[in-house]
Parts: C-alpha cells; structure tokens; sequence
C-alpha cells in the first residue's frame, strides 16, 4: 500500500509542474514590470529594485520559474497589482470561505443522496423512483446561478424569510448551500440508483436473501457496499463542478470566497492574484483525485493489486 | 480488393424502434426541433428588434403587446430570447462540434497510429484533464480576452480530451473485430482502415455523449456570460441577459425567469434525447436504468 501510495505521489510531480507552469505564465501577460504594478506609482526605486531581485524578476525565465516555485512552496504569491498586499493571506482567507460553502453543499448531497439513489433504486419502477428521476432530470440541467437567483427571488425578495447575501448569520447560509448542492444531489442520486441496480441484479445478492438475510442486511451490507466505487469516482468528479459552482454561485450571492475574488481579479487584470488562483485550483484538484485514487484502493484491493 | 464494412441496418432499426418507444426522449426531440427552428427564423418569428429600446416601458411585465414583458432597458424580451436561442443554443453546439471534430480525430489517430504517437497524444489529454475545467476557462478568458468567441473555445477546448479518449477507446476495441482485420488483410491503405471501418463503428457512443455533452455546454457557455466573460451586451444571450437582470430582481422579476427557464427547457430537452440515444443505441444500459 505505501509502495501504491508513493507512486502516485511520484507520477503527480510533473503534472504539478506542468500545471505551475502555466499558473507562473499568467504573470507574464502582466502590462510593464509587475515589481512596479504590485508597489503602485508611489514606490521608491529602491523598493521597486528589492521587489525584482525578491522574485528573481531580473533573471531569465527558467529561473523565475523556479523563483516562483519556491515562493509557492512558501506560501508566497506576490502582492496584488489592485490592493498593493500580499496575496496569500487573503486568499487563504477567502478559500476557508469557499471551503465551508462547498462542503456543506456537497455534504448536503452526499446525506441526501446517497440514501434517496438507494430507496429510489430498491422501489425500483414505483411512484418514488419516477418522482425522483425527474427531479435529478431538472436539477441536472438547471444552471446553479439561476437556481441561485429564483431561491433569492422566492425567500429573500418575496418571502423575506432569509437574506441574499452576507456570510455572517447562520441564515445567510442557507441559499448558497442549497444552490451549490443541487447539481452534486441529483448527480449522486442518479450514480448511487445506476450503481446499486447494477450491483441488485448480482447473484450473490439472490444468495444473500435465499439464505434468509434481511432486506436491510442484504442492502447496507451486501449490495451498497459493492455499489461504492462508481459513488467514489462521481465524489472526485464533483470537486471541478464545486470550484466552478463556487464562482457562479459567490458571483450570486456575494460571498466573499475564492470565486469571487478570482472574478474580480480577472475583470481588474490582476494577474498576481489570478495565478494564485489558477494555482490553487489546479493543485486541490490534483490532490482529491489523488485521495479519490487511493480510496479505491481501499476499498478494492484488486486496483492496489494491479496498479 | 475493397471491403465493405458490415451493414448495420438492422442495428440501426432496432436502435430506431427502441428511441420511438421512449416518451421521454421524443418529447426532448420536438422540443429541440421546435427550438432550433425558433431559432433559425428568429428574424421572422420575433415580434420586435432585439436591441430596439423602448425607454419608456422598461422594466415592464408581460402584457398583450408583449407577451414575455420588457427588459431593464426596454427591449421585447420574447424577441430577445429567441434571438438569445442562436446565441446560446448554437455556440453550445459550436462549442461541442469543434470539441467532436478535434477530440475524434485526434482519438481515431491515437487509436490508430503508431504506439509513439498514441503516447503523445494520450499524455496531452491527461495533461488537459489536470486542470478543473474552470481553470481552462479563465486561461481562455486571460489568453484570448472576455468574449462569445473566447467562451466557446473554453467550453470546447474542455471538452477535446473526453472525445479523444471515447474515441480512442472504442477504436482499440473494433479494431480488434474480424471486419477490420480483413480489411488490413486485403491491403487496405490505414487511413481507409480508420476512416471507412473504424470511424462508423464508434460512431453511436460518440453520438451519446454529443447529444449530452450540448446541453452541459448550453449550461457552460451561459454561466460564462452569466459571469461577464462571454456574449457582451447588447448581444442576445441567455447567460449575459440574466447578469443584466439580476439587480432588477425585485422590481422586473421576469426578466430573471425567462432567460432562465429557456436554458431549463432546452438543456432538459437535450439530456432527454441523450438519455434515450443511449439507451436506444446501447441496450446492454437499459439494465440499469
């Protein structure tokens, strides 16, 4: 297993690189010297001077490459071109926020459903299932900032039973959550019924209840377990859905996350922040794949056996 | 000596007997039909000039005069809508027609040629997919510029690595079939092999997944103009024209819902036909539906 381990960590090197590379390119684009753009009109030559020397700005691209990855690898992204402050703290700030939103959403749609893709599965054909394919059916092709916008139509402008924006009262939670949970829900709902209809119809399910199991043993224990690794794989996949379901939804509701400040660093051209976005993204979605890898690994020795 | 690959109209009749027997998916059809023909004859159809202001009635609500109301600068919204419909529903289809044409050939090569080759090629797709595809989208908007155009090569560009690999994948398989290699045996040149024996055989999961990778794209496309970085105003689009309703949502609702309701309806649409290609195509799926 930890041989297993290590080699994916290994086999993800390059691909980090690669990634930061494009990430570190963006800062290329930046219009005249970005040592000067991140201290504004009023900086000291000399100040101008440290700030390039800092980031090895003055050095040929390869070594301002590896400048920026080792600033990375600190925790340093420069300073904003908008703000004149370092990025990092603040976009540390600002994921913590877009963390809790999308891991209630998704927390949300795992504890709904994964029981509700069971149920709908098990009552296979009934009134239930039909009712809760069609609602996957809509909330998969309902786009998150529209959704967004009709729950801020109905509860906060009609109803003015909950607030549109603001991220400091328990209530100002509520609409966001919902909207960024929706897509993840029905997509859930529809791998968790396909997953366990195709594990129901295995004949060692028909053992287990021809030995006299119960329907609830046979379910949890026998058919769900098996149905996991599609279940698991769909989890990994939602994690670029959530990142771009962030934005749209941080853009609706106000919430000062990353997405929102991605958004407007791109409209403001501030490329400092836009690479450390762009960074940030591409390394989390590298490392739940990662953790989504090994999960199956867990879970099916086979893959660690072969892989 | 040429051979023929296997006719498979029987295949084909099967598939087509099955699809008619789906509600579901004939009612996504018409509706389709319906939207792209709306959509074509938009100049006739539309009551009014989509960027003909009528200052006066802005904000308006549905009236006789016009049946889905005014927008927040005082344009027939039913005329913009329609308009919006060529936009929206036709670079989605842009988007996805270019992702097809790149990520099958480039699949079909993979497939096909030289194991090298097929390295390569498989090496830049996993390179593409190691971006969350929100990354790619704001590459786009960084390299190219905010934009209808940089928007459609976002949606398309993230789209390339999945057709490559289906493609791929399918090819390594009927590649394999007894059909093909008796057309190698009898000398037929690769590019033939690949164009004329392989490219039809995977056709139908290439189908599949365009009929439901368009009404993902409708969903992408928008949401980037929704965002500021697609469609730019006064163009008609369904995404842009939600951003410029938003701060309007109190006191000209409707120009909140009907934008919106038409991506609904027709991404509905396309999932349901995509749903019931596939089931129609592969039968070994309807198991587990």
């Amino acid at each position: 297993m930890i041989r297993f381990i290590a080699g994916r960590l290994l086999s993800l090197v390059p691909v980090v690189l690669g990634v930061s590379f494009v990430a570190f390119l963006v800062l290329q684009l930046s219009p005249g010297d970005p040592a000067q753009l991140m201290l504004g009109e009023n900086a000291t030559a000399e100040g101008v001077a440290q700030l390039r020397r800092e980031y090895a700005l003055d050095q040929p691209l390869p070594i301002q490459f590896g400048a920026f990855l080792l600033a990375a690898l600190h925790g340093d992204f420069g300073r904003s071109f908008a703000t004149r402050t370092a990025v990092a703290p603040e976009l540390l700030r600002r994921f913590g926020n877009t963390v809790e939103l999308a891991s209630l959403a998704f927390g949300l749609a795992l504890l709904l459903g994964v029981p509700l893709g069971i149920v709908a599965a098990v009552r296979r054909n009934s009134l239930f299932d039909h009712a809760i394919r069609l609602v996957v059916l809509v909330f998969v092709s309902v786009p998150v900032f529209w959704l967004g916008i009709l729950l801020i139509y109905l509860f906060a402008v009609t109803l003015r039973w909950l607030p549109s924006t603001g991220h400091d009262k328990l209530e100002s939670f509520v609409l966001p959550t919902l909207s960024l949970s929706a897509y993840s829900l029905a997509i859930l709902v529809r791998m968790t019924r396909a997953s366990m209809l195709e594990v129901l119809a295995q004949d060692y399910l028909r053992t287990a209840r021809a030995k006299g199991l119960r329907q609830r043993v046979v379910i949890t224990r026998h058919a769900f377990k098996n149905a996991l690794i599609p279940i698991i794989t769909i989890t990994g996949l939602q994690v670029g859905f959530l990142m771009t379901g962030a934005v749209l939804v941080e853009t609706v509701f106000a919430w000062p996350g990353i997405g929102r400040y991605l958004v407007d660093a791109l409209f403001g051209r501030d490329y400092p922040v836009i690479r450390a976005c762009i960074f940030l993204f591409s390394v989390i979605f590298l490392l739940v794949n990662l953790v989504v890898d090994l999960l199956y690994a867990v879970i099916d020795p086979r893959i660690r056996m072969s892989g | 000596m040429r051979v023929r690959p296997p006719r498979a109209r029987g295949v084909i009749r099967d598939a087509v007997e099955r699809f008619r027997g789906d509600r579901g998916a004939l009612l996504g059809l018409v509706v389709i039909v319906a939207v792209v023909a709306l959509a074509a004859l938009a100049p006739i159809v539309s009551p009014y000039d989509p960027v003909e202001q009528q200052i006066r009635l802005r904000g308006q609500g549905p009236s006789t005069e016009h049946v889905l109301g005014l927008d927040e600068v005082g344009r027939d919204e039913l005329s913009r809508v329609l308009y919006g419909a060529r936009v929206t529903v036709g670079g989605a289809v842009a988007a996805v027609a270019a992702a097809g044409i790149l990520g099958v050939g480039a699949g079909l090569l993979s497939g096909s040629a030289h194991r090298r080759v097929d390295n390569v090629l498989m090496r830049i797709a996993d390179g593409m997919l190691a971006f969350p595809s929100i990354v790619l989208a704001i590459l786009a908007v960084v390299f190219i510029g905010p934009g209808l155009l940089s928007a459609i090569a976002a949606v398309a560009i993230a789209d390339v690595p999945g057709y490559a690999r289906l493609t791929r994948g399918q090819t390594l398989t009927v590649r394999e079939q007894e059909f093909v290699r008796a057309a190698v045996a009898v000398g037929a040149t690769p590019v033939r092999v690949a164009l004329r024996h392989v490219l039809p055989n995977t056709i139908a999961p290439i189908i599949v997944y365009s009929s439901l990778q368009i009404g993902s794209a409708i969903i992408r496309l928008a949401s980037l103009s929704f965002l500021g970085f697609g469609a730019q105003p006064p163009e008609p689009e369904w995404g842009a024209m939600l951003n410029a309703a938003q701060q309007w949502l109190g006191t000209a609702p409707h120009i909140s819902i009907v934008p919106g309701a038409a991506i609904v309806t027709v991404v509905v649409a396309f999932n349901l036909v995509g749903d019931g290609l596939r089931d129609a195509l592969d039968p070994r799926t309807r198991v587990t539906r």
